[in-house]
């Protein structure tokens, strides 16, 4: 039953992380290699917060700011630049936020990682934390749905086919972009929070460039722009070395092979899906 | 004092240039960013690991490690890049499939030899030796490395410009339309300069597993320093790129020695960041765009 | 059958068609100019004859008796066709001397000759300095120098004349009848400085919207009247 559990609540936490890069990235077609960053400073935020005896009100608040703050200033950064050039300046800035983590050691206590980190008593439990997973991530499914049929969605759409057009259309382009990274980032962070107290010990290593990778990876083979695709995607790369590990295909499911799966996955849905015209959004 | 930081500086320099121009000679006749040269940054010191406890010779190890590296650059570009290469936002979409690239060889690497530092030793304890000079201290192996990074870039150097291998390439990697009307084999040159800088990633992965060791995830960082250093040189030449590594390796080698070791990664990153802010024409990105048609 | 033969050919830009009924015939050793407004399709005729668009149809099409549409460039190439664009038609970065040298061994021929600064004199400056530190007109007596160095049997022009002075124009309109004289080259040339050339040109073609409305040859280029005439129904609307 545990085992069951956990697998609904990493499937989850997975979701929320594609979904929330999707609504950025996805719709905008700036693919941006920050995700696992913010979901890093999330859970840092959290366990550093929690554990200097904030209370659960305030720990939430100051974590979630801390997030957005920080891409606040990375949407400042990146926004200048476009294309590859975006995806190598994110790529640099998830690259500062581990060095950060690891070592900044007087806050987070490099290497070594944060311990006991405290609970919120309804989720303390596999059950309860399962629970609480499974409905976040159908809120954010519904909200990010929602808005991505609003005009809000349009209007990324409208910003990934021609930006200059949208400008002289008089659409705040800049606010537009920013608040939608904000959004993908803070729920990022929300997710690092659940993750921080589901495994209570956290260490730099759980937030390095290779997770932002697997999450995009998520994200192209769901199709950009889909919130069901990087839901359902998502869900399926979590659930694949674990079917794998039923069919007898032992050692799937740890760290390493599993990356090693969805790079492989990405590389497949790269080359069958990129005809001639596809442009990068719509693969 | 101030000798031993010249000596790490021009330590690190050299080791950085190194490192800069193999990325250089995938990336600017290309014009696509291939993110697995990480991984074959690290696959060579790796193939030369796997070698040597299977009981082969060092100079055998040496030969395989770098062909295991210009075989993984050179088939990534010819059997899947390439592939990609007509269509529509090429350059992202390259960049993607590289980095799904990166996550199956380092995974590969991590399953095989564990995360944990190793060490390239090619001749049982020769290069931790300490040589001690009149103010400053060196490893062997920094000796070593110093003498073969100089001699690789001095000879680089040589073949971009003072070949017609490296004329064409130059051509190609300003005006790829023109270089095709003038009758350079555009995709012949691209292979050629890819397997040339897989080959001497290979070289520096070595060099660097000599030295300090090698994890499989430490080839991303690398890449990283490479692309800043490109960045810093101007982006246009191979002679800036490598201006640009002596720019990074001072700024790293001083933030090692007067702050700590750890943080010169990350101010190279911040480096990186401030230039894209504040001359973000230096990078020309949209033009870049334009430029592949 | 002449060295480059067209006639009706559809070209374009992918789904924007630009060449609707473009014509032209050159004899082996002959020089055809090609004039028209702006917008005319000129560039791009000479851009479909080197494979760079998109072809579409053509009752003949052929160079050399090959057909264009069917044959590799670099086949093409070694049947004696080169090509000059308008612009950026010289490696910046590079120096005079490696800008040639790369149009040579392209072609598999040895190094710049040696008499090449006799039958273009100013071409000794421009040898040792990078194409970025010259002047407009330099630089593009280095392009069509480029063009002209590996002896094609076609050499295509497109407006060498272009920012050029006085004297820059009667250097390059020399250098072409030198070249043409000397090794029999073929030249195609659009320029819509179309006065300066048409004394050494024994074809000319008017074009207009994507279509060749005109055709003058050697005899009716000695008139200026017809000329002029011919150049009105081209260029007024």
């Amino acid at each position: 039953m545990d085992y069951f559990l956990h697998i609904a609540i990493v499937a989850s936490l997975y979701a929320m992380l594609a979904m929330s890069l999707n609504f950025f990235s996805g719709n905008t077609g700036l693919l941006s290699l920050t995700h696992a960053g913010f979901y890093g400073l999330g859970a840092y935020g959290w366990a550093l917060a929690a554990a200097n005896g904030l209370s659960f009100a305030l720990a939430p608040i100051i974590a979630l700011a801390a997030v957005s703050l920080s891409a606040l200033v990375v949407s400042l950064v990146a926004f200048r630049t476009r294309d590859d050039y975006f995806v190598i300046i994110t790529l640099s800035v998830q690259m500062l936020i581990f060095d950060i983590l690891n070592n900044f050691s007087v806050i987070t206590n490099g290497p070594l990682g944060i311990r006991a980190i405290p609970q919120v008593p309804l989720i303390s439990s596999a059950g309860g934390m399962a629970i609480f997973a499974v409905s976040s991530a159908l809120v954010i499914y519904v909200a990010l749905w929602r808005l991505n049929r609003s005009s809000w969605g349009a209007n990324l759409r409208g910003i990934r086919d021609d930006e200059l057009m949208m400008i002289a259309l008089g659409k705040p382009v800049p606010r537009i972009k920013t608040i939608t990274f904000l959004i993908g980032a803070a729920i990022a962070g929300y997710v690092g929070m659940l993750f921080a107290q589901y495994v209570t010990f956290i260490d730099p290593t759980s937030f390095t460039i290779s997770e932002s990778i697997v999450v995009l990876a998520m994200i192209v083979v769901g199709g950009l722009g889909s919130v069901h695709g990087a839901l359902l995607a998502a869900v399926a790369l979590v659930m694949l070395p674990e079917a794998l590990r039923f069919f007898g295909i032992p050692g799937v499911a740890e760290g390493n092979a599993r990356q090693m799966l969805y790079g492989a996955a990405l590389v497949v849905i790269m080359l069958l899906r990129s005809g001639a015209n596809t442009r990068v959004s719509s693969l | 004092m101030g000798m031993q930081l010249l000596v790490n500086s021009l330590y690190s320099f050299l080791m950085l240039a190194l490192v800069a121009a193999s990325f250089f000679l995938v990336f600017k006749p290309s014009k696509y960013f291939h993110i697995s040269h990480a991984a074959v940054i690290v696959l060579s010191a790796y193939t030369f690991l796997f070698c040597r406890t299977a009981g082969l010779g060092p100079l055998f190890a040496g030969v395989a490690a770098l062909a295991a590296a210009t075989a993984l650059g050179s088939l990534s570009e010819l059997v899947l890049y390439r592939r990609l290469s007509v269509s529509r936002d090429a350059g992202i979409k390259v960049l993607v499939l590289s980095l799904g690239v990166y996550l199956v060889v380092q995974n590969i690497l991590s399953i095989g030899f564990g995360d944990q530092i190793q060490l390239v030793d090619p001749c049982n304890g020769c290069l931790r030796r300490v040589l001690v000079g009149s103010s400053f201290v060196v490893s062997s192996a920094q000796l070593g490395n110093v003498v073969i990074a100089g001699t690789t870039l001095a000879g680089l150097l040589v073949v971009w410009y003072r070949t017609s291998f490296g004329r064409a390439a130059r051509s190609v990697s300003e005006n790829r339309e023109l270089a095709g009307i003038i009758g350079v084999n555009t995709n012949r040159i691209i292979l050629l300069s890819v397997a040339l800088g897989s080959c001497v990633a290979g070289i520096a992965g070595l060099l660097i597993g000599f030295e300090v060791g090698i994890t499989p995830t430490a080839g991303f960082s690398y890449l990283l320093f490479a692309i800043i250093a490109m960045v810093i040189g101007g982006n246009e030449s191979l002679l800036g790129t490598i201006a640009g590594a002596l720019l990074l390796g001072a700024l790293q080698s001083g933030t090692a020695f007067f702050i700590d070791s750890k943080w010169a990664s990350t101010i190279s990153y911040v480096v990186l960041i401030a230039f894209l802010l504040i001359r973000p024409e230096g990078v020309k990105s949209l033009n870049l765009a334009l430029e592949r048609r | 059958m002449s060295l480059l033969e067209i006639r009706k050919l559809e070209a374009g830009y992918g789904s924007r068609q630009v060449l609707f009924d473009a014509v032209a015939e050159v004899e082996r050793g002959q020089i055809a100019l090609i004039v028209g407004p702006n917008g005319s399709g000129k560039s791009t005729l000479l851009k479909a004859i080197y494979r760079q668009c998109d072809f579409k149809s053509a009752n003949e099409f052929s160079f050399d008796a090959l057909s264009i549409a069917k044959t590799p460039l670099q086949r093409l190439m070694r049947a004696g066709l080169a090509y000059v664009p308008q612009h950026k038609n010289v490696f910046n970065r590079l120096t005079g001397r490696e800008n040639l040298q790369l149009a040579l061994v392209m072609r598999g021929k040895p190094d710049v000759p040696s008499g090449l600064t006799e039958q273009i004199p100013e071409i000794g400056r421009i040898l040792g300095r990078t194409a970025g530190q010259l002047s407009g007109g330099q630089r593009q007596l280095l392009a069509l120098t480029m063009g002209l160095i590996v002896r094609p049997k076609l050499l295509l022009l497109d407006e060498p004349l272009a920012g050029l002075d006085e004297r820059g124009s009667s250097t390059v309109a020399a250098t072409i009848r030198l070249h043409q004289e000397e090794y029999g080259i073929a030249f195609l040339i659009v320029e819509h400085r179309y006065k300066r050339l048409i004394a050494l040109a024994d074809r000319c073609y008017g074009m207009k919207l994507g279509r060749t409305i005109t055709r003058l040859d050697r005899a009716q280029l000695q008139d200026a009247h017809r000329v002029d005439s011919a150049m009105r129904e081209v260029f007024v609307l």
